[in-house]
C-alpha cells in the first residue's frame, strides 16, 4: 500500500535539504536568543548543540518510520492505529500545522507593524502576505520547494550582515565557559522548540522526493539540513552574545533585528529595514509548507480539491490571526504553541517510533501464531 | 472557469487593498528631520528641550545651496516628550529617524540619563549609532551656535565624533552606552563637549556611575584611557622631554591584554594584570633625537610616562567607584560565580597592575 | 454504383468550373493558348507571383520549338525541371497555382494538368542582423524565405541527421512551418511536444513566427517570453547542436527556439565570441542592469515615501533639495517620468529612423531639463529613470527587453503603496510566477531551480569551452557529451 506520487510532481533529493532548512529557520531566528539566555545564560550555545542533537535523533526516527511504511503521515497513522483513530490523529496534525502558520503569519505581521509601518492595519499586511503565499502553494510542492531554495539564497546577505556587529564584539562575554548546570542547559534547549517544530513536515514531504533505483540518498539531506540549521542558530547566537551582554539582551524583543541596526552600508543606512524586507522570503517557506501540509492532510483524508482547501485555510488563518494581532495575545499564543511543539516533537514523534516497534513485533508474533 | 474566478478574486482583493490601504507616507521632504536634540534644566522639574533640523533650499539646476539649521526649543515638564510639544510650532511632522546627536547638559546627566536614553532605545526609527554627548554648560547654547566649518551643528558634531572614534578616542554611541549601562562590571562613558567661540571642543571623557555623570577624564589623557580600554591603531601622544620641549608620538598600533588571576595571593581576591604594547613613530620633535633623547631612551621614557598616567587614571576610577575600563567584566570572564556586589566592594582596593611596553619604529625622515 | 460515380463525376466538374471561374475573377490570372508542333496547350498562371522570364525561357520556348509530344506525359519528360507534377486533383491544382506554379493543360479548364514551379524569387538579400547586432562573429541574418533560411542553417550543420518537419498552419495563409532539430541529439519528448502544439494550432492567419510563439507557449498569460526568437542563423545552429528545437516560418525572418531558460534571454552572441571572463563580466553587468532597471525607481519611491531612515546622511541634502518644491508625491513623480520615457521610446520606434533619433534627443534633453526647471520632477529621479531606461536596453532580446521595462510598473505601484514590504511582496509574486513557468514543459529558471550545477557554467558566468563538455541538462539531450574523448590535461611545471 505504498503511496505513489506522479513522477513529474516529485522533486530531487537535494531539495529536501532546503525544505527542512527552510522550515527550521523561520520566525524563530529573530527572537530565540532571549528565552534560552534567560535559562542558561551565555552557555546557551551548548543548549543549541544539545537541541540540534535531539532533533537529529527525532529526524532519524522519522526517516525510519517513513521508510518502513513507504508513505506519509497518513499511511503511518493508518497502519498503526487503523482508519478512524489514525485518521483523527492525522486531522489533529493538520490543525497543528495550521496553528504553526498562524504563528508565523502573525509574528511577521507584528514585526512589520512595529518596525516599519505602525499605522498599517493587520488586514493589509496579512492579506498581501497570504496572496503571496497562495501564489506559491497553488504551484504545488515544486514551487514551495523553489521558494525554500531561493529563500536560503536570499538570506545569505542577512547572514553576511552579521559580520558588522563583530566590530563591537566582546569575546570575553563567552567566558567563563560552562557556568551552568546541565538541567539549565536542557531547559534552555526546550525554549527553542518554536524554532524546530516544523520538522514534522518531513512526514508529508518525504514521498515527494525522488529516489533512484540504485540508491536512496534522501536521508542524508535531512541530516545535512539539520546540521546546517544548528550551525546557523549557533552562529547567530554567538554573534548575538558577543554583541550584547546578558542584561542588555534581556531588554530586546527581537535581538536579531537589533543586531542589524549596527550595519551601516555606504549607500544605505539602517540595515534592519532591509532585513525585515528580506525576511519575508525566510518566512514564506514556513507559511507555505505548513499550509500545504495542513491542506495535504485534509486532501488525503477527505479526497477534497486541495486548491479549495488551501483557499479556505488561508482565509481562515487571516481571520483567526486578527484575534492575535497584538503583542500580548501573540506572546500567550506563542507560549502555548511552543509547548505544543515540544509535546509533538519530543513526546509524540518518539512515541510513534516506539509504538511502531512494538506494533511490528506484535504483528510478527501474530503471524507466527497463525 | 474556476481559474478565472480565482484570478478575479485576487485582482479584486488587490484593488480593494490599493484603495483602502497605504501606510501613512513620510515623504522625506515633507517631514522635519530632527537631527540633534539637547536637554537642559530650565528650573526644578522643568526641562528645556532643544531640537535642530536642517532646512534645505531648492536646488533646481543651480547646485546645492548650503542648508540652514532650524532650532526650536520648548520648556516641558520632566518626563514629557519634547517632540510632541514642538509639533505645535513646526511646519511639518517632526521625525527623529535621522537623529545624529543627542546632547545632555552636565546637570541633567548628573541626575541620571536613563530615562532620556530609554526614549531613544525604544523607538525603532532611531539608529543605534546615534551619538550621545554631555555638554559642559548649556546644550541649547551649543545647538543654537553658528559654526564656521559646518552650517549644521548636527553634522558637525557627528563628523567630529566619528573622526575621534578612529583617533585617540574610544568609540561612543547609543549602542556602547546601552551596553555599558546594562552590563555588569562596567560603567558607561561619553564625550564631554563645550562651546568655544566658533567651534565645539571635546574637553574630555565624561565618566558615569550607573547612568549618573560624576566626573571626567581630561582630553589630554584620552590617549591613555583609550590605550587601557581597547586595542586601537591610530592616535597621538606628546611626551615632555623637559620643561619646554616635547616629542609627539604617532601611534601605529596599541594592544591591551587583560590577565586575571582569579584567586590572588590571599586565595580570595583576584589580581588584574594589564599589559599594553605600544607601537609608534616620532612625528614631531622639538629637539634632535640623539644621546639622552635617542630612540631607546625615548621608548623607556614614554613607557614610564604612560604607565604612570595609566595607574593614576585607574586609581581615580577606583576612588570614584566607577569602572569605565570594564575591569569588573574582565574579572568576571576569569572567575566562576562572580558577583557584581562582591566585586564592587573589592574594587576600590583591587590589585590592578599595569605594564606598558613601547616600541618606536622610526623617527621620520630626519633625525 | 454507376449512379454514384456519375454524380461524383458531375460534382468534380462543378468544382473544377468553380475554381477556374474563381481564378479568372482575379485580374492577374492569365490563361493562354500556345500552339506546339503537334498539339496545342493551355498555359495558366497568376502573373504576379510567377517569374515570367523563366516561364518563357525554360518552359514555353523549349515546348514550342522542340516538343514533339502530344500527351501531357510526353510533354512532362521533355521539360528540364526536376519536379513536374502531373495531377488530376482539383485541390492540388488550386493550391499550387496559387503558390506560383504554372498549369499546362491540353484542354482549357480540364481536370488534368502539369504543374511546374516557376515561383518568382523576389526575396531580399541576406543582410547583417539588425535587432541582434553584435561586434564580432558572423554577420548574416535570416530573411523572409523559408528555403533560404534553411539553406543558411544547413550550410552550418552539414549533417545527415539534420531533420526538418514541415507543417502547414493557418487556415487562410497556409503558412509553411518547419520544425528543425538534430535527430539523435534533441530529446524526442521535446520534438513531440513541439509537433503536437504546432499541428494543433487553429487560426486563420500565421503572418509571423511570433504568432506561433504566442500560440504554443506554455503560459499565454505570462509577461515573460518562453521561447527565444532570433534572427541569427549562427545562434540557431549553435542551439540546434545543443539539442534545442527551432521553428521557422515562411515569410518571417526570425526563428523560434526552445526549450529555453530565462538566462538565455540575457545572453548575447558576443558572449561566445569574446574571451570567457570578459564575456562573463559583461553578462554580469547585463544581469545587474536588469536588476537596476526594475528596482531603481521603486526603491527610490519606497525610500523617499516611507523609509527616509535608509537614506545615508550625506545623501539627504542632495535628495531633499532636489525634491524641494515638487508638488507631487514620489510615486506620482516617478510614474510621470517613467511614462514620459516610455512615450519617448514608443515614439522613437514608430517614427522613421532619422526623425526618431531627433525626437529621442530633443525629447530627452528638452523635456528632461524643462521638467526639472519647472519643478515637476527632481533631477535625482531624472537620472535614475534615464539610467533605468538605458539599463533596460542592455537586454539583448527585444521581447525580454519589453518585459523588463513593463514589469517595473507594478513594482512602482507596490512601492508607492507599501514601501519596501510592497516591493518584497511584488518580487515574491514574480518569483512564484517564474517558478511555475515552463518552456515546452521544461522549468524556466532552470539552472537556479531546479539547481543544476552543471548548467550553471553558462548562466551567471560563461565558463571556457573546455569546461563545457556537456550539453545543457535542461534539454535532456539524447547524446549529452559535446566531446567524445577526454583529452588528458597536461600540467606543466616551470621551465618544462
Amino acid at each position: 500500500m505504498a503511496l505513489e506520487i506522479q513522477e513529474n510532481r516529485q522533486v530531487s533529493p537535494y531539495v529536501l535539504f532546503f525544505i527542512i532548512y527552510g522550515i527550521q529557520t523561520g520566525i524563530g531566528v529573530i527572537n530565540y536568543q532571549r528565552p534560552i539566555t534567560n535559562s542558561a545564560g551565555y552557555d546557551a550555545w551548548l543548549s543549541i548543540l544539545i537541541m540540534g542533537f535531539i532533533i537529529f535523533v527525532v529526524m532519524w526516527m522519522l526517516t525510519k518510520l517513513l521508510e518502513e511504511h513507504q508513505g506519509d503521515l497518513i499511511t503511518i497513522h493508518h497502519h498503526l492505529f487503523g482508519k478512524w483513530i489514525g485518521g483523527f490523529l492525522s486531522f489533529l496534525f493538520s490543525l497543528y500545522f495550521l496553528t504553526m502558520s498562524i504563528t508565523v503569519l502573525n509574528t511577521y505581521v507584528l514585526l512589520v507593524q512595529v518596525w516599519m509601518f505602525p499605522q498599517m492595519s493587520y488586514w493589509e499586511i496579512a492579506t498581501l502576505l497570504s496572496i503571496v503565499a497562495y501564489a506559491y502553494i497553488s504551484g504545488g510542492l515544486r514551487s514551495i520547494a523553489g521558494i525554500a531554495f531561493l529563500s536560503s539564497i536570499y538570506s545569505i546577505p542577512l547572514i553576511l550582515a552579521l559580520i558588522a556587529p563583530l566590530n563591537y564584539a566582546h569575546f570575553d562575554n563567552l567566558l567563563p565557559l560552562v557556568n551552568h548546570s546541565v538541567p539549565a542547559l536542557i531547559n534552555a534547549g526546550k525554549q527553542m522548540s518554536l524554532n524546530y517544530e516544523g520538522i514534522s513536515i518531513l512526514l508529508l514531504v518525504y514521498p515527494f522526493i525522488k529516489k533512484t533505483e540504485s540508491r536512496d540518498n534522501r536521508k542524508q539531506w535531512v541530516f545535512y539540513a539539520t546540521s546546517m540549521t544548528t550551525v546557523v542558530y549557533l552562529v547567530v547566537y554567538l554573534v548575538t552574545i558577543v554583541y550584547f551582554n546578558p542584561q542588555e539582551l534581556d531588554q530586546y524583543l527581537w535581538p536579531t533585528m537589533s543586531l542589524w541596526k549596527i550595519v551601516d552600508l555606504p549607500f544605505m543606512e539602517r540595515f534592519e529595514y532591509i532585513g525585515i524586507t528580506i525576511w519575508i522570503f525566510v518566512i514564506l517557506p514556513n507559511i507555505c509548507l505548513t499550509l500545504w501540509g495542513a491542506s495535504r492532510i485534509i486532501k488525503r483524508l477527505f479526497s477534497l480539491n486541495q486548491r479549495i482547501i488551501v483557499g479556505c485555510l488561508i482565509i481562515f488563518i487571516v481571520l483567526f490571526g486578527y484575534l492575535l494581532s497584538n503583542q500580548v495575545e501573540l506572546d500567550i499564543w506563542n507560549k502555548y504553541q511552543s509547548l505544543l511543539g515540544l509535546g509533538v516533537m519530543l513526546m509524540y514523534l518518539p512515541f510513534l517510533y516506539f509504538y511502531n516497534l512494538v506494533h511490528r513485533k506484535m504483528r510478527k508474533s501474530h503471524a507466527k501464531q497463525r | 472557469m474556476q481559474n478565472n474566478a480565482k484570478r478575479l478574486l485576487i485582482a479584486l482583493l488587490l484593488i480593494s487593498l490599493c484603495l483602502t490601504g497605504c501606510a501613512k507616507p513620510r515623504i522625506v521632504d515633507d517631514v522635519h528631520l530632527v537631527q540633534a536634540i539637547g536637554y537642559d534644566y530650565y528650573k526644578e522639574n522643568y526641562l528645556l528641550g532643544t531640537i535642530t533640523s536642517p532646512v534645505y533650499s531648492q536646488s533646481a539646476g543651480s547646485g546645492i545651496m548650503p542648508p540652514k539649521s532650524d532650532v526650536m526649543s520648548v520648556v516641558v515638564k520632566k518626563g514629557t516628550e519634547v517632540n510632541a510639544e514642538l509639533e505645535s510650532e513646526s511646519e511639518y511632522q517632526l521625525e527623529p529617524g535621522k537623529l545624529l546627536v543627542s546632547l545632555y547638559s552636565n546637570e541633567i546627566a548628573a541626575d541620571g540619563l536613563f530615562q532620556y536614553v530609554d526614549l531613544l532605545k525604544r523607538n525603532p526609527d532611531i539608529g543605534i549609532v546615534t551619538n550621545l554627548a554631555i555638554t559642559e554648560g548649556s546644550a541649547k547654547e551649543i545647538l543654537e551656535g553658528q559654526y564656521a566649518s559646518d552650517p549644521l551643528i548636527s553634522e558637525y558634531l557627528s563628523n567630529m565624533f566619528k573622526k575621534h572614534a578612529t583617533n585617540n578616542f574610544p568609540e561612543t554611541n547609543l549602542h556602547t552606552f546601552l551596553y555599558q549601562y546594562a552590563g555588569k562590571g562596567m560603567d558607561p562613558f561619553l564625550p564631554l563637549i563645550k562651546k568655544e567661540n566658533e567651534h565645539v571642543k571635546i574637553i574630555g571623557i565624561a565618566l558615569f556611575k550607573g547612568d549618573k555623570y560624576i566626573d571626567y577624564v581630561p582630553y589630554s589623557q584620552a590617549f591613555v584611557f583609550n590605550m587601557l580600554y581597547q586595542s586601537f591603531s591610530k592616535g597621538n601622544y606628546a611626551v615632555p622631554l623637559n620643561a619646554s620641549q616635547y616629542v609627539s608620538i604617532e601611534n601605529i598600533s596599541s594592544k591591551v591584554d587583560y590577565q586575571v588571576e582569579p584567586r590572588g595571593k590571599d586565595g580570595r581576591h583576584p589580581i588584574v594584570k594589564i599589559s599594553v604594547e605600544e607601537n609608534g613613530y616620532v612625528r614631531e620633535s622639538a629637539s634632535v633625537l640623539k644621546g639622552k633623547h635617542s630612540i631607546p631612551n625615548l621608548q623607556k621614557r614614554l613607557a614610564k610616562e604612560l604607565q604612570k598616567n595609566g595607574i593614576t587614571l585607574i586609581k581615580n576610577f577606583k576612588n570614584l567607584r566607577t569602572d569605565p575600563l570594564q575591569i569588573g567584566s574582565h574579572v568576571r570572564s576569569f572567575q566562576r560565580h562572580w558577583s557584581e556586589a562582591a566585586w564592587m566592594d573589592y574594587y576600590p582596593h583591587a590589585d590592578i597592575r599595569l605594564k606598558v611596553k613601547v616600541k618606536l619604529k622610526h623617527e621620520g625622515i630626519t633625525n | 454504383m454507376k449512379w454514384f460515380s456519375k454524380s461524383q463525376q458531375s460534382m468534380r466538374e462543378k468544382q473544377l468550373e468553380n475554381i477556374y471561374t474563381m481564378l479568372e475573377g482575379s485580374g492577374d490570372y492569365i490563361s493562354k493558348k500556345h500552339q506546339l508542333k503537334k498539339t496545342a496547350i493551355y498555359c495558366s498562371f497568376i502573373r504576379t507571383i510567377v517569374d515570367t522570364d523563366m516561364l518563357q525561357r525554360d518552359i514555353l520556348t523549349p515546348l514550342i520549338q522542340q516538343s514533339e509530344g502530344t500527351t501531357l506525359e510526353e510533354l512532362r519528360t521533355s521539360l528540364p525541371f526536376e519536379e513536374v507534377i502531373l495531377t488530376d486533383d482539383v485541390n492540388t491544382i488550386k493550391e499550387k497555382v496559387l503558390q506560383g506554379h504554372v498549369l499546362i493543360q491540353l484542354e482549357k479548364n480540364s481536370e488534368q494538368g502539369l504543374l511546374l514551379d516557376v515561383k518568382a524569387k523576389n526575396d531580399r538579400q541576406v543582410s547583417p542582423p539588425e535587432v541582434e547586432y553584435n561586434v564580432l562573429g558572423p554577420n548574416e541574418s535570416f530573411i523572409e524565405s523559408l528555403d533560404v533560411n534553411i539553406y543558411l542553417l544547413r550550410k552550418r550543420l552539414p549533417l545527415p541527421n539534420f531533420k526538418i518537419k514541415e507543417v502547414t498552419v493557418g487556415k487562410l495563409t497556409k503558412t509553411r512551418t518547419a520544425i528543425i532539430y538534430i535527430d539523435g541529439l534533441a530529446n524526442e519528448e521535446n520534438v513531440n511536444t513541439v509537433m503536437q502544439r504546432v499541428t494543433a494550432i487553429e487560426y486563420d492567419q500565421i503572418i509571423d513566427v511570433s504568432f506561433i510563439s504566442q500560440m504554443i507557449e506554455d503560459d499565454h498569460n505570462s509577461a515573460f517570453p518562453q521561447l527565444v526568437d532570433t534572427e541569427r542563423p549562427d545562434r540557431v545552429a549553435s542551439s540546434l547542436s545543443e539539442g534545442k528545437i527551432a521553428i521557422l516560418v515562411d515569410g518571417s525572418p526570425f526563428a523560434l527556439m526552445g526549450p529555453t531558460t530565462i538566462v538565455e534571454f540575457f545572453s548575447a552572441f558576443d558572449d561566445y565570441t569574446l574571451n570567457w571572463y570578459i564575456a562573463s563580466a559583461f553578462r554580469l553587468i547585463r544581469l545587474m542592469s536588469v536588476a537596476f532597471s526594475v528596482l531603481a525607481t521603486p526603491l527610490y519611491v519606497a525610500t523617499l515615501t516611507f523609509h527616509y531612515q535608509l537614506i545615508p546622511k550625506n545623501l539627504l541634502a542632495t535628495l531633499i533639495s532636489s525634491r524641494m518644491g515638487i508638488p507631487f508625491p514620489p510615486l506620482a513623480e516617478a510614474f510621470l517620468m517613467e511614462f514620459t520615457i516610455e512615450v519617448l521610446r514608443e515614439a522613437g520606434v514608430r517614427l522613421p529612423t532619422k526623425v526618431g533619433q531627433t525626437i529621442g534627443i530633443v525629447g530627452g534633453i528638452v523635456i528632461g531639463t524643462a521638467s526639472v526647471q519647472a519643478n515637476l520632477t527632481s533631477n535625482v529621479l531624472l537620472i535614475l529613470v534615464a539610467m533605468a531606461a538605458l539599463a533596460s536596453f542592455t537586454t539583448p532580446n527585444y521581447r525580454m527587453n519589453n518585459t523588463v521595462r513593463l514589469i517595473r510598473f507594478p513594482f512602482l505601484l507596490f512601492a508607492g503603496l507599501w514601501g519596501m514590504y510592497g516591493i518584497a511582496c511584488c518580487f515574491a509574486i514574480v518569483v512564484a510566477h517564474l517558478l511555475r513557468l515552463e518552456s515546452l514543459g521544461r522549468p524556466y529558471i532552470e539552472p537556479f531551480f531546479p539547481l543544476r550545477i552543471k548548467d550553471l557554467k553558462d548562466a551567471f558566468f560563461r565558463l571556457p569551452f573546455s569546461k563545457q563538455k556537456l550539453r545543457p541538462m535542461l534539454l535532456r539531450p539524447q547524446d549529452p557529451g559535446r566531446v567524445n574523448t577526454q583529452r588528458a590535461s597536461k600540467k606543466h611545471d616551470i621551465d618544462d
